[in-house]
């Protein structure tokens, strides 16, 4: 077995969300086509009238060197669509679910797949520079020639351009390490404006387009990681006024508590408590159907850490709801699945081998926060 | 110049930040880790970054040069599509 390729996992959603699916799937075409020309396609599955449970949407392929991501999507979409379409249940590893949790899901959740939202990069990736992260925007007029190899080279990293505190260098402390650049030719070049590229567009458009989505997931590699918001600065739950949008905090976000004598700043990013104690709820289930699969630990924690983040997807799904209360609330994830192999390629892409359990235990992570959230009223 | 994949060593947070903000070495954040020495992040460095790193103090333990290793990785990539002849898959 190998690796799905760009062609193949466009395939094979248009085949869950085919005939034979057709009274609960619905096979959605993002609006923006790629740098290259590609046309990105999302499935949504859903049975029956208004979900009453709200909507959970997961996002794979983002970071194009992570190839396990879009096939983890595959696997959960053909499984889930599969066993609701025949009544059964859904074995990964030794986690099972039965063919009443199935028909619970898919009867009460919106549960939307963009599975491959970066197929420019993932494609690069699988043909020529198997550690290349970024979409494939073009070199400008007037940008910096970059070296190659590495991952390096032009491009933009999607999930550093995203609307949330995308101008790092004025939102942040000049002292915070943020992993975000202005360089081009960087792994984490920001872009050259926020939301710049189709790729980002057509992860918010998603958002907007289902707005009764109130979970979200972004899975990447590697480090065996459930990640909650925020990734900017430490969570604080006493100060709604102490947030990423207040402008008297500018220059004064991304230095940690854990700091050598603390963060002299004084800064923490608001989270309400129910929020907060929902976000870890969710993990500690997805970390608990992830360990009873394949017997991994994974470790479940907010998303900042020395080295915080501007611009990417959880936050910015999660950000929403504080600018405009009309938009819904969606308490947001970033998986970081499997562990540190031998060599630095292998931990971002195993050999497929070593890929099939990582996709069964975090498909059985998924499943258990699907039906987590369809337990959960009052979002 | 190859590309390796590299082990840092500092001493504290503060080596450890200087990494990114004065340094520009490009990390992989969630690899960061605490030991009763210090602190170790993965990366991607050349040889320059490396030598450069040295002479500021850091410990750098390099690794397989991540362009050679990761061609290996190619033949894990599906060829044709395997879906084309299911139905709905395009046949």
């Amino acid at each position: 077995m190998t690796y799905l390729n760009v062609d193949e996992v466009e395939t094979a959603i248009a085949i869950a969300a085919g005939p034979a699916n057709a009274a609960f799937t619905e096979l959605v075409t993002l609006p923006h086509p790629t740098w290259e020309g590609r046309t990105c396609r999302a499935i949504r599955i859903h049975h029956g009238g208004a979900s009453r449970g709200g909507g959970v949407y997961f996002l794979g392929g983002v970071h194009a060197r992570e190839w396990g991501s879009p096939d983890i999507c595959v696997n959960f979409v053909r499984l889930l669509t599969d066993a609701f379409r025949n009544g059964t249940g859904i074995t990964q590893g030794g986690k099972s679910f039965s063919a009443a949790q199935v028909r619970t899901i898919v009867e009460t959740l919106d549960v939307i797949v963009f599975p491959q939202a970066n197929p420019d990069g993932r494609h690069y990736s699988m043909t020529v520079d198997p550690m290349w992260r970024k979409n494939r925007r073009p070199v400008a007029a007037g940008d910096p020639a970059c070296p190659s190899g590495g991952g390096k080279g032009p491009g933009v990293d999607v999930n550093r351009n995203y609307d949330f505190l995308w101008d790092f260098p004025a939102k942040f402390s000049p002292t915070a390490p943020v992993q975000t650049s202005t360089d081009p030719c960087e792994e984490t070049y920001r872009g050259p404006d926020v939301e710049s590229e189709p790729e980002t567009r057509n992860v918010g458009w998603l958002l907007n387009h289902f707005p009764r989505v109130r979970y979200f997931i972004d899975i990447h590699s590697f480090s065996e990681d459930i990640l909650y918001n925020w990734g900017d600065d430490d969570d604080q739950t006493n100060d709604p006024t102490m947030n990423f949008h207040n402008p008297a905090f500018d220059g004064k976000r991304g230095i940690l508590d854990s700091n050598p004598g603390g963060d002299p700043l004084k800064y923490r990013e608001y989270v309400p408590t129910a929020d907060l104690n929902t976000l870890i709820s969710l993990g500690n289930t997805m970390r608990d159907a992830i360990r009873a699969a394949h017997g991994r630990v994974y470790t479940v924690k907010s998303s900042a850490n020395l080295y915080p983040t501007s611009g990417t997807s959880d936050d910015y799904a999660y950000s929403r709801n504080f600018l405009d209360a009309t938009k819904g609330k969606v308490l947001s994830f970033t998986i970081e699945w499997g562990r540190k192999r031998s060599t630095l390629p292998k931990s971002f892409h195993p050999d497929y081998v070593d890929m099939v359990p990582i996709i069964e235990e975090v498909t059985a992570g998924l499943l258990a926060f699907c039906l987590a959230c369809s337990a959960i009223t009052g979002h | 110049m190859p590309n390796y994949h590299v082990t840092i060593y500092g001493p504290d947070e503060k080596a450890m930040a200087d990494l990114v903000r004065k340094h520009r070495v490009t990390v992989v954040r969630q690899t960061l880790d605490a030991h009763d020495e210090g602190y170790t992040v993965t990366a991607i460095a050349d040889q320059a970054t490396i030598n450069r790193l040295e002479t500021a103090g850091y410990r750098v333990e390099r690794h397989e040069d991540v362009d050679e290793a990761a061609k290996e990785s190619l033949s894990e990539v599906g060829q044709g599509n395997r879906f084309y002849d299911q139905p709905g898959g395009g046949r």
